[in-house]
């Protein structure tokens, strides 16, 4: 039972490699590693002692992994663009059609385009709770160690939490420009660029970033392109927006929890903003899971409104309850003209082919 | 344990040694006959008594750096498709996939062992016989 869970997992971690490093090796390895598992299997050693063996054996991967990669990576990159194996995802020609349209992301995939948001969430719960128990202690200075003056101060792990969430984007971020900018990286894009904002304006708990709140985004981004020893990248990025607009509505709307939680729960915590919280990042997640399930372009457009409308719905309570209808009304409109807007690149995409194909 | 008479190319690059222990078992491992993925996993560990335990990654990564270098190639085994019983079910079911040495591979090889001779012998020499 347990072997099985660890090929499960392994194929999972196989997934990260470069595609075409995949292309390659991945089913060499997915039966090299099963026929490991199986010999430690046979190896007639104690029930306890086998599974101690195979979860070693599972844990050593996972710790070569960042090395492997690596070396990955760099064959990737040796194979030039001579050798093109026909399953390649990655910075390739002629790809766009065969992906972008009808094309529908696996669970793992979808989880992880959910993720940002899962992450945000769990983040400002945190400090949600620990804000209302009251539990402060000394805070401080995250650039020079120094602490604050004047108690009480928030706690460090509120000031850690949301930057880690943050640092936590731009490396999947940086992960997903290496694999091609696949849909669910465009979600950790949009959150990378709300924290990159955030931050760069004003003053957090005693801390100015200013423009070093960009760092880590452009960090990631120079990182990417290094690795890829090319910048191809970039014009994958406009490639994948040009030929599934609904890619960039993915973007903005990773805006939509911080913004919910900019505009209801910014500072004025109660037990009635912490279930909230829950409710709009679960629905906010599971908006994004059904996008990137969903095959239509309509499929997906509607998913991320259909989301978003329920969460001005139901979400902003406090506005309803203030008896701010109209404002409310408008910021919701608004917001969902923002989020089609890149269909305005849809329609420039097809009177464009219209004109190429006549 | 190495032929006298193994070429020694000075034109193999600097930066190909020394080589790092996992790809030097690897290299001695190949270096009677092809093998295939778990062959190598499994000769490395008996090689190296159990020094060096090779992880599937780093098995591939390497053999795909040696693939990149010309050290290694690969070739398929067209006659391993029927008749063997595996329990993982499915490289009996495919051509199986075996590395083995270039020219270019022994080459390399004899290199790094005449690198670590020389080592051996300077150690030796300055050592003399009360050893360490």
């Amino acid at each position: 039972m347990l072997g099985g869970v660890l090929t499960r997992l392994y194929a999972h971690l196989l997934k990260l490699y470069p595609d075409r490093f995949m292309d390659e090796f991945g089913g060499e390895m997915a039966d090299v590693f099963t026929q490991t598992l199986t010999g430690l299997d046979d190896s007639g050693s104690p029930p306890i002692t086998r599974r101690l063996k195979m979860a070693r054996l599972f844990l050593r991967e996972v710790l070569d992994f960042p090395r492997t990669y690596l070396d990955a990576r760099r064959y990737q990159v040796s194979l030039g663009s001579g050798e093109t194996p026909a399953s390649s995802a990655s910075y390739r020609q002629g790809e766009v059609t065969e992906t972008w349209v009808g094309h529908r992301t696996s669970w793992t995939a979808a989880f992880v385009g959910a993720l940002p948001f899962l992450l945000f969430g769990l983040a400002y719960l945190i400090e949600g709770i620990t804000e209302l128990g009251g539990h402060y202690g000394p805070g401080f200075n995250l650039l020079d160690g120094t602490l604050l003056a004047g108690p009480p101060h928030r706690p460090a792990i509120i000031l850690t939490l949301p930057i880690a969430v943050y640092i936590v984007c731009v490396l999947v971020l940086l992960f997903g420009i290496l694999k091609g900018f696949p849909r669910w990286s465009y979600a950790y894009l949009g959150m990378s660029i709300y924290f990159g904002w955030y931050y760069s304006n004003g003053r957090y708990y005693g801390v100015v970033y200013g423009l070093w709140a960009w760092l880590p985004l452009f960090a990631a981004i120079i990182l990417g392109l290094l690795l890829n020893r090319s910048l191809k990248p970039l014009p994958r990025l406009f490639q994948g927006t040009w030929n599934d607009w609904t890619r960039l509505t993915f973007t903005l709307y990773a805006f939509a929890l911080p913004v919910d939680t900019i505009v209801f729960f910014d500072g004025d915590w109660g037990v009635l903003q912490l279930y909230g919280l829950v409710f709009d990042t679960v629905l906010l997640a599971a908006g994004a899971v059904v996008f990137l399930r969903s095959r239509t372009t309509w499929g997906r457009v509607l998913s991320l409104l259909a989301a978003f409308l329920i969460l001005f719905l139901v979400g902003f309570r406090e506005g309803w309850m203030d008896g701010h209808f109209w404002p409310m009304v408008s910021a919701t409109l608004l917001y969902m003209g923002f989020l089609l807007l890149p269909g305005v690149i849809g329609l420039l995409r097809g009177g464009v082919n219209a004109l190429t194909s006549r | 344990m190495f032929k006298q008479d193994l070429p020694i190319d000075e034109e193999v690059p600097a930066e190909l040694t020394p080589l790092r222990e996992p790809t030097l078992f690897i290299l001695l491992t190949l270096y009677k006959e092809r093998k295939h993925g778990y062959a190598i996993l499994k000769d490395v560990e008996a090689l190296s008594e159990g020094r060096v335990v090779l992880s599937t990654g780093t098995l591939y990564g390497a053999l795909a750096r040696l693939l990149a270098q010309g050290v290694i190639r690969k070739s398929t085994d067209d006659s391993a498709s029927s008749g063997s019983n595996n329990r993982s079910g499915s490289i009996d079911n495919q051509k199986r996939k075996y590395y083995e040495l270039t020219q270019f591979g022994y080459r390399v090889l004899a290199v790094e062992i005449k690198r670590m001779r020389t080592i051996l012998a300077t150690a030796n020499r300055e050592l003399g016989a009360e050893g360490i």
